[in-house]
C-alpha cells in the first residue's frame, strides 16, 4: 500500500487531506511544516509527496527544490497544492521540480485522479525496456538517468516519463493535450498545458545545458518531438 | 496803424501775440517759415518784426532773426525764445544794439518791448528803393500787379500747410485758374508703373467741373513733362503745337523739384477769346515752383501716412491672427484680415507637407462678385444634378452617393461633401439656384420656413442682377451670410440662370470653410508646377486679366480659379516654406502693387507664425490628452495591481476554508447514509462551497498578473486553441456547445506576449459562456479568419446568449462594470480584453442584440511574412 507524506501548514486543510486519503485507503503521514517534513523525510521515503506552497519558515517550492537536490529524493512524486491559484506561482512550482499540481479548493475527484495517476506512474516505469537510445541521446529507466552527448543526468519521475514518452515516439509532433493525457493521465480536455511547457523546460535545461543541442524540437502550432539522426 | 510782422514756426505763438495786442493800434501779418518771413518782411514792409528766436534757415543754418537784422530795410526787430539757451545764442549771433529780447508774450511786456524797438533809430540807407527793386526781388516780380503777387504768397504758403494730397492739387489748380484768369486749369502727373500722365486735378471742365481722373494727357503736356520747357499757344499763334479742338488759349508748365519733373501745370481757355502771355507764364511757373514743393510734402507726408496706416492695419491684423490659438480660427482670421487689408474676394490658404508635393487647402474665405460677363459657367448638360435643382425645390447632393457621379468630382474639385440647392423662382419662371456648400457631409436636406427664406433671398439678389446690372454692395454679402446661418452651410453661392437656359453662371460666392481635418487638394493646381515652384522658392507670384503676370502658369491659375487678378505669397518659417496664402480678385483687373505684395507678405508671415503656434497648441493638447490617458491608466492599473494583491490574500485566506468544506461535504455524502433532509442540507453545503471556489478562481483569473514571459512571435491560432482546449471540457458538461471555425492561410503569427493572448481568449469565452447561463440550446465559439489584404487576423467569439442591451455596450469594457449579481462577477474580465488589446495594437468591437446573442470581433496585427 502506498504511503503518502502530506505537508500543510493549515491544519483544517491538512485533516480534510488526511480524511481524503484515509478514504482513498492510502497509508500517511499528516505534517504541519516544512521542517518536520524534511526530518521525517530522513527517515522515511514516502511514494508520494503532497506539498502546500505557501508555508511559513520554509514555503513548499523551497522545499521542493532542495529535495530535488538530493539523488534520493529526485525521483519521489511531488503534488503541490496551491491556494493562489496564480499561474506564476504554479510555474515557479512546477520549474522546482514538482510533478503536478491542483489548486486548492479541489474536488474529491480531482485531488484522487492526481494522487493515483502519480503513484501509478511511479510504478509502470519499472515495466518494459531498460533503456531507450536515439542517437547520442540515451535513456535509463532503471535509474531515471539520461545520458546526453555523454553527460548523464538525474531525472524526476515525470522528467523521465515525459522523455520515454517522446523518445518512445521518434519523429512525432506531440502535443500538450495529448502529453497531458499520456504522461499525466488527464482526461481529455483538461489539464494545463503550462505543466507540459515547464517540463520540456526543465527536461531541455539538464539535457541541452552541457551538450548545447537541441534534443526536444518546438514544432510551432503542435508541439514537442524528438527526431531520430 | 502799425504793421507788425510775426514770424515764428509754431502757432501757438502767433496766436498768443494775436490776442495779447487785440484791440491795439497794431496790425498783425505773420509767416511760418524762414522763407516766408523774408517773402512777408520784403513785400509787406512791415514796421515791427517779431521772430521766434529760435528759427533759423534750413538751407544755411542761420538764424532768421539774424538774417532779418541785416536786410537793408531796417525795422523794429524783437526776437522772442523763453529758453535761455536759445536766448543765449541768438544774442551771440545778432547786433545787440538792433534787436530787442523778450522770453513772455503777456500784453504788457509785449507792448512795452515793441514801443522800445520801435524807438530804437534806425539806420537810412541811400538809394533804398531802387536797390530793392534790382537786388532782392525777383525780376519777374516787376511785372506783377500787386494782387497778383498777394494771391501768390497766400497761395504758396496755404499750399505748404496743406498736407493732403488731393486738397493740394485742388488749391493748386483753383490757383492756376486764378492767377491766369482762364477758364480751366488742370494737373497732369504721371500714374503707375507705365509712368503715363493722367490728369490727376481740374477744375473749370465743361462738364461743370467734376474730376475726370485718369484721362489720357495729350501731346503737350508730354512734352512738357519730358522737356521741362512750358508751352505757349494762342489762337494765330505761330509753332509747332497744334491747336487742339475747341482750344482758344493753352499754357502748360512744368512742375519740378530738385530738377526732377514731378508734374505739369496747364491752363486753358475753350470760348473766352482771352490769350495768355509772357506774363501768365511766369505767374504759372512761380505757382509751379511753390506747387511741386506742396505735392512733394504732400506726397510724403501722404505715404508716410499711408505707412503708418499700413502698419497700425498690420499690427492690427496680427493680433488678429494672433488672437485664437485654434488652428481653425487662425485660419479664419487669416483669410478676414487679408480680405480687409486687400480688399479681395477670395483668400486661400494652402498647406505643405514636406511629404507632398501639391499643397492641400486649408482654408478659403470668399466675398466673391463676377461681374456677369467674366461669372464662372456651370453647364447644365454636363452637371444634370444641378439641371434636375432647377426643376426641384430643394435636394441634397452627396459627393459619396453613386447617384450623382457627375456631381461627385464637381463637389470634390471645390472640397464639399454635400451641396444643397434651392431652386429661384420670379414669377413663374425659373430664376437661378441658391447652392449651398458643405465641407462635413449632411444627412437630411434644410426645413421648409429655412428654404422659404433662402429662396426669397435668392430672389432679391438675382432678380436685382438681371434689372441693375452689376451694381453690387456689402448688403449682398450680408444676405448671403444670412443663407449661410440658416442652411449652416460653410459657403453659399447665387448662380443665375444664363439666357440661352443652358448655364448657370456664379455670381455671388460668399463664405468661409476650414479643411484641416479633411485632406483637400484642389487637383486644379496640380498643373501649374511653375508657379507652385516659384512660391517654395519664397517668392510671390502675380497675375492679372490683363496679362500682368509673373509666370505662364500664374496666367493659368488665374483663369482657374475664375479670377481678373491675383497674388500668392508664400508663408515661411524658419527659411521653410509652409504654405502660401492665394489672394484673389473675382472683380477687377487690378495690378497688385508694391505696397500691396508687401501688406500680403507682412500677413503671410503674421499667419505663418500663428499657424506654428497654433499646431504647436494642438500637439500640446494632443499630448496632455495622452498624458492624461496614460495617468488614469496608471491610476486604473494601480488600483488593479492593489485589486490582485488583495485577490491573492483573501484567495489564499478563502480557499483553504473552502477545501475543507468542498472536500468534507464529498466525503460525507459519500460516505454516511442520511434522511433526505439531512442530505439535501449536505449537497446545498457543497454547492455553496464550489460557488465560493468558482467566485474566488474568477476573481484570481481576472486581476492582472505581473508577466515575466517575453514577447516572441506567436500563433494566434494556438493560443485560441490552447484556451478553448482550457474550457472546453467545462464548457460542454454544462451542455453548451462550443464550436471553432478557422480558415487561415499559413500560421498566423504576431509579436505578442504568449499569456496575454491566452488570457484575452479565455476573458472572452468566459464572458461567453456567462451569457449562456441557464439557457437551453446555448452554443458559443471562435471564428478565425486572416485578412492578408492588411495583415490582419479577425476572432469572433460569440455566444447565442443573452445579449447586451445598447445602453451598455459603451460601459462592458469599463473596469468592474459586471451586470452579474454581486459577488459573481469582478466587472474586470472585459476590462483586461481591451487593455490586453491596446497592448497587442488590436481592437475589439461589439455587436448584440438583445435575447439573440453576442459577438466580440477581435483584430490583431500579424507578423509581415
Amino acid at each position: 500500500m502506498a504511503h503518502i507524506f502530506a505537508v500543510d501548514d493549515e491544519n483544517e486543510v491538512l485533516q480534510t487531506v488526511g480524511r481524503v486519503l484515509e478514504h482513498e485507503q492510502y497509508e500517511m503521514t499528516l505534517i504541519n511544516s516544512s521542517i518536520k517534513a524534511l526530518q521525517l523525510l530522513e527517515k522515511q521515503k514516502p511514494d508520494l509527496l503532497i506539498l502546500d506552497i505557501i508555508m511559513p519558515e520554509m514555503d513548499g517550492v523551497t522545499l521542493c527544490r532542495r529535495l530535488r537536490r538530493d539523488p534520493r529524493f529526485i525521483t519521489l512524486p511531488i503534488l503541490f497544492l496551491t491556494a493562489k491559484g496564480n499561474v506564476d506561482d504554479i510555474v515557479t512550482g512546477l520549474d522546482a521540480g514538482a510533478d503536478d499540481y491542483v489548486v486548492k479548493p479541489f474536488e474529491l475527484p480531482e485531488l484522487r485522479a492526481r494522487i493515483s495517476a502519480l503513484l501509478r506512474r511511479g510504478n509502470r516505469e519499472k515495466n518494459g525496456k531498460a533503456s531507450l537510445e536515439i542517437g547520442d541521446l540515451r535513456l535509463d529507466s532503471e535509474t531515471f538517468q539520461a545520458c546526453a552527448a555523454d553527460e548523464t543526468v538525474q531525472l524526476t519521475m515525470t522528467e523521465h516519463k515525459l522523455l520515454r514518452y517522446l523518445m518512445e515516439h521518434p519523429d512525432q509532433a506531440l502535443s500538450p493535450g495529448h502529453l497531458l493525457q499520456a504522461v499525466w493521465e488527464y482526461p481529455q480536455g483538461t489539464g494545463d498545458p503550462d505543466l507540459v511547457r515547464a517540463h520540456i523546460r526543465n527536461l531541455r535545461a539538464k539535457l541541452e545545458k552541457k551538450s548545447r543541442r537541441r534534443y526536444i524540437r518546438t514544432i510551432h502550432g503542435v508541439g514537442y518531438m524528438i527526431s531520430t539522426p | 496803424m502799425t504793421r507788425l510782422l510775426v514770424a515764428a514756426g509754431n502757432y501757438d505763438i502767433t496766436q498768443t501775440v494775436k490776442t495779447a495786442l487785440s484791440g491795439t493800434y497794431y496790425e498783425l501779418i505773420s509767416a511760418f517759415s524762414h522763407r516766408d518771413a523774408l517773402f512777408m518782411f520784403r513785400t509787406q514792409t512791415p514796421d515791427a518784426v517779431l521772430v521766434d528766436a529760435a528759427m533759423f534757415d534750413r538751407n544755411t543754418g542761420e538764424r532768421t532773426l539774424a538774417v532779418l537784422s541785416r536786410e537793408l530795410h531796417p525795422v523794429a526787430l524783437i526776437g522772442y525764445t523763453s529758453t535761455p539757451a536759445v536766448l543765449h545764442s541768438a544774442q551771440n549771433a545778432v547786433d545787440h544794439s538792433r534787436v530787442m529780447f523778450i522770453d513772455q508774450l503777456d500784453r504788457a511786456p509785449l507792448m512795452k518791448a515793441l514801443s522800445e524797438a520801435l524807438r530804437i533809430p534806425l539806420p537810412t540807407i541811400e538809394g533804398l528803393d531802387d536797390e530793392r527793386d534790382q537786388d532782392t526781388a525777383p525780376k519777374s516780380l516787376s511785372i506783377w500787379r500787386d494782387d497778383e503777387i498777394q494771391m501768390l504768397f497766400t497761395l504758396s504758403r496755404s499750399l505748404l500747410e496743406v498736407l493732403d494730397l488731393s486738397e493740394v492739387l485742388h488749391r493748386v489748380v483753383q490757383a492756376a485758374r486764378h492767377i491766369a484768369d482762364a477758364e480751366e486749369a488742370v494737373l497732369f502727373m504721371p500714374q503707375g508703373d507705365s509712368g503715363q500722365l493722367t490728369i490727376q486735378a481740374e477744375v473749370g471742365a465743361a462738364d461743370g467741373g467734376s474730376v475726370s481722373r485718369g484721362r489720357q494727357t495729350d501731346p503737350s503736356a508730354s512734352h512738357v513733362y519730358q522737356t521741362g520747357e512750358s508751352i505757349l499757344i494762342a489762337a494765330g499763334f505761330p509753332g509747332k503745337y497744334k491747336q487742339t479742338a475747341n482750344t482758344n488759349a493753352l499754357l502748360y508748365v512744368p512742375v519740378s523739384v530738385k530738377d526732377r519733373r514731378i508734374a505739369v501745370l496747364g491752363v486753358i481757355n475753350r470760348q473766352k477769346k482771352t490769350i495768355f502771355n509772357r506774363r501768365h507764364q511766369d505767374l504759372l511757373e512761380q505757382l509751379a515752383a511753390d506747387a511741386g514743393i506742396a505735392i512733394e510734402n504732400a506726397r510724403v507726408h501722404g505715404m508716410n501716412l499711408q505707412r503708418t496706416n499700413d502698419l497700425s492695419a498690420l499690427v492690427n491684423a496680427s493680433q488678429q491672427i494672433n488672437s485664437s490659438l485654434s488652428l481653425e480660427t487662425a485660419m479664419i482670421n487669416i483669410c478676414d484680415q487679408v480680405n480687409l487689408l486687400l480688399n479681395c474676394g477670395r483668400v486661400d490658404v494652402f498647406h505643405w507637407n514636406s511629404s507632398q508635393d501639391l499643397p492641400v487647402v486649408w482654408a478659403r474665405s470668399q466675398r466673391a462678385v463676377w461681374r456677369v460677363g467674366y461669372a464662372p459657367e456651370l453647364s447644365l448638360k454636363s452637371h444634370p444634378g444641378l439641371a434636375a435643382g432647377l426643376r426641384n425645390k430643394v435636394q441634397l447632393i452627396s459627393a459619396f452617393r453613386p447617384e450623382n457621379p457627375e456631381e461627385k468630382e464637381y463637389l470634390q474639385s471645390l472640397g464639399a461633401a454635400s451641396l444643397v440647392t434651392i431652386s429661384v423662382v420670379f414669377d413663374g419662371q425659373p430664376l437661378g439656384l441658391v447652392l449651398a456648400y458643405y465641407v462635413k457631409a449632411q444627412e437630411t436636406p434644410p426645413s421648409l420656413d429655412v428654404i422659404h427664406r433662402a429662396q426669397a433671398i435668392g430672389v432679391e439678389l438675382l432678380s436685382q442682377q438681371l434689372h441693375s446690372g452689376d451694381a453690387y454692395h456689402r448688403a449682398e454679402f450680408r444676405a448671403a451670410d444670412e443663407v449661410n446661418q440658416l442652411l449652416k452651410s460653410d459657403w453659399v453661392e447665387f448662380a443665375l440662370l444664363g439666357q440661352d437656359r443652358r448655364s448657370l453662371l456664379r455670381l455671388i460666392s460668399s463664405g468661409t470653410a476650414t479643411w484641416l481635418e479633411e485632406t483637400y487638394s484642389d487637383s486644379a493646381l496640380n498643373t501649374f508646377g511653375g508657379s507652385l515652384q516659384a512660391l517654395r522658392e519664397h517668392k510671390f507670384i502675380r497675375a492679372s486679366a490683363n496679362g500682368d503676370t509673373s509666370t505662364l502658369g500664374a496666367q493659368a491659375m488665374l483663369d482657374a480659379v475664375n479670377g481678373r487678378s491675383m497674388l500668392g505669397v508664400p508663408m515661411t518659417l524658419q527659411g521653410e516654406t509652409i504654405g502660401f496664402i492665394l489672394i484673389v480678385d473675382t472683380e477687377r483687373t487690378r495690378a497688385f502693387n508694391e505696397r500691396e505684395t508687401q501688406l500680403a507678405m507682412g500677413v503671410a508671415a503674421q499667419a505663418a507664425t500663428a499657424i506654428k503656434n497654433a499646431e504647436l497648441i494642438r500637439q500640446l493638447k494632443v499630448s496632455y490628452q495622452e498624458l492624461q490617458t496614460a495617468q488614469e491608466r496608471l491610476v486604473g492599473a494601480a488600483r488593479l495591481s492593489a485589486m490582485g494583491e488583495l485577490a491573492g490574500a483573501v484567495a489564499h485566506q478563502v480557499n483553504n476554508p473552502l477545501t475543507t468544506i468542498v472536500l468534507d461535504a464529498e466525503l460525507l455524502l459519500l460516505k454516511t447514509t442520511f434522511d433526505e433532509k439531512s442530505r439535501e442540507a449536505l449537497e446545498a453545503i457543497l454547492r455553496s462551497g464550489k460557488r465560493a471556489a468558482a467566485v474566488v478562481r474568477r476573481l484570481l483569473t481576472t486581476v492582472h498578473k505581473e508577466r515575466t514571459s517575453s514577447v516572441q512571435r506567436v500563433n494566434v491560432v494556438e493560443t485560441i486553441e490552447e484556451t478553448l482546449f482550457l474550457i472546453r471540457a467545462h464548457v460542454q458538461r454544462e451542455g453548451i456547445e462550443v464550436r471553432s471555425e478557422v480558415e487561415v492561410h499559413g500560421i498566423p503569427l504576431m509579436i505578442a506576449v504568449r499569456e496575454d493572448l491566452n488570457d484575452l481568449w479565455l476573458n472572452l469565452l468566459l464572458n461567453a459562456h456567462d451569457a449562456l447561463r441557464g439557457r437551453k440550446r446555448g452554443a458559443m465559439g471562435v471564428v478565425v479568419h486572416d485578412r492578408h489584404a492588411d495583415d490582419h487576423v479577425e476572432v469572433v467569439v460569440w455566444d447565442n446568449g443573452i445579449g447586451i442591451p445598447p445602453e451598455n455596450l459603451d460601459l462592458i469594457f469599463e473596469p468592474f462594470f459586471t451586470t452579474k449579481p454581486a459577488g459573481e462577477g469582478t466587472g474586470l474580465g472585459l476590462h483586461i480584453c481591451r487593455q490586453i488589446l491596446d497592448r497587442l495594437g488590436g481592437s475589439v468591437r461589439v455587436e448584440s442584440r438583445v435575447g439573440t446573442g453576442s459577438r466580440f470581433i477581435v483584430r490583431l496585427p500579424l507578423v509581415k511574412e
